[in-house]
């Protein structure tokens, strides 16, 4: 591919990049012609996308699926309190363009699922990981092996994290040192707590290791697994390696993950209240939904392109995203207490509003 | 046999009742965790290990940083000195 050079702009806002040994002008133009796909919009994935914009790379692609709650301020700086009920994308999109309006950002207000995972992570040279479940990160993990695309793997919870890169073909994968492992044996940000600096930490070495990759330099972290826990001020690098016996790199993998196909599913609560998310699967129109809430005399919290949030009523927080994710955020004393009767209470506020069906 | 440092870390530090470092002497790893079950008792065994009393799939064990899925598993062999590391897997974000 012809390279273009870098312009009198450009040679101006990343001087010290170019001044800097490491990336250099060569290496700002890898950087500029760089795509990037980042899974998860929440404590890893707002640092992460901050860095890599400013940074300017060419491309970010940003999927997540949920939207911004006040319980996320403190540490996903990229919203602030106006973005309360946007979708993290749709919020993430304006907040980053006019960070750096040279960087193209695609925003995309999905949750990942076996059958649409391929098609999120294709024509980038790096996916990045700031996904918060175990299950969306063997989604993602399966897809990358099977398309050979690098991705860097991140995770924190509480005072502690890991990071480790995964080269197809070269490297373990996640399931090589971390398989059958279940979300319900997991600690979860919403009942053990998660520093803010960790995720800086952790968010910049796989940043670190992302533009590694797009410096065609080799990641430090192949095969290493990297462990901080702030609390106790470790810093280790453990030792892994392809596992012989690992379906993914087998390629043996045919099960898609159930946990994840599932319509509805309940994820931890947040600003005091329960949340299930249910995936209808079906693209929605913003705009009418907005109209009709509108002609219904329900009150809109928040609205923006992707997505909106509206209070159904005083125990129904209801979020609707553009490409089917619906999010339920129920009050205590509201009687959706499991899965089926969120699923039963969001048919009845489907047929009212006329919002398609699980 | 060897005398080995052990480390824990997380959620795991609860099964051994605030503990996060100890020495113990064991020949393998499958003989260390039955020293931490008679140690750390019934919240050590329920939390790490499974029915069948393998480390459940999110515990982790590293004998000098390196994995023991990649060494020899529960039958890892210990000597003195050998540093053990006894982690959950991270999942959030
Ligand atoms: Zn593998």
């Amino acid at each position: 591919m012809e390279r273009t050079d870098l312009t009198d702009e450009d040679l101006e806002r990343y001087s010290r990049q170019i001044t800097l040994n490491y990336i250099g002008y060569e290496g700002q133009s890898l950087l500029r012609d760089g795509r990037v796909c980042l899974l998860g919009a929440g404590g890893l994935g707002s640092p992460i996308a901050l860095k890599l914009v400013a940074m300017g790379i060419g491309y970010l692609r940003i999927i997540d699926r949920d939207v911004v709650s006040r319980s996320d301020l403190h540490r996903q700086y990229l919203y602030d309190e106006s973005c309360i009920g946007l979708p993290k994308v749709e919020a993430a999109t304006k907040r980053l363009s006019i960070l750096n309006s040279s960087v193209e950002i695609d925003p995309i207000a999905t949750s990942i699922r076996p059958s649409n995972v391929e098609e999120l992570i294709e024509g980038v040279d790096v996916v990045i990981d700031g996904l918060d479940t175990i299950g969306a990160r063997y989604i993602l993990n399966r897809a990358a092996v099977k398309l050979k695309m690098p991705y860097v793997f991140g995770a924190a919870i509480q005072t502690f994290g890991n990071v480790s890169t995964f080269i197809p073909g070269e490297t373990a994968c996640l399931e090589c040192f971390y398989p059958g492992l279940r979300d319900e044996d997991l600690e979860k940000c919403a009942t053990v707590g998660v520093f803010t600096p960790l995720l800086d930490i952790v968010s910049s070495i796989e940043v670190s290791e992302a533009i590694r990759i797009l410096l065609k330099k080799e990641p430090h972290l192949k095969n290493r697994l990297m462990f901080v826990d702030l609390e106790n001020f470790c810093f280790d690098l453990l030792e892994i390696s392809k596992n012989a016996n690992c379906p993914t790199c087998r390629g043996a993998r045919t099960e898609v993950s159930r946990s994840l196909e599932k319509a509805v599913s309940s994820v931890c609560g947040r600003d005091g209240r329960g949340v299930f998310i249910i995936d209808t699967r079906k693209s929605l129109n913003v705009e009418s939904i907005s109209n009709k809430l509108r002609i219904e005399g329900i009150i809109l919290k928040a609205e923006g392109k992707l997505g909106l949030t509206f209070e159904y009523n005083d125990k129904v927080r209801v979020s609707v995203l553009k490409e089917g994710v619906v999010i339920l955020q129920v009050a205590s004393g509201s009687g959706i207490h499991n899965e089926e009767v969120a699923l039963r209470t969001y048919k009845s506020i489907a047929e009212r509003l006329g919002l398609p069906l699980a | 046999m060897g005398k080995v440092k052990v480390r824990f870390f997380g959620g795991l530090i609860e099964a051994t009742g605030g503990k996060k470092e100890v020495e113990v002497s064991a020949s393998d790893i499958s003989e260390l965790l039955d020293e931490f079950v008679k140690s750390f008792g019934e919240s050590f065994k329920k939390r790490v290990l499974d029915d069948d009393g393998a480390p459940r799939p999110f515990v982790n064990i590293y004998v000098n940083n390196k994995d023991i899925r990649f060494l020899d598993s529960l039958k890892t062999k210990l000597k003195d000195k050998d540093s053990v590391i006894i982690m959950p897997a991270v999942g959030g974000g």
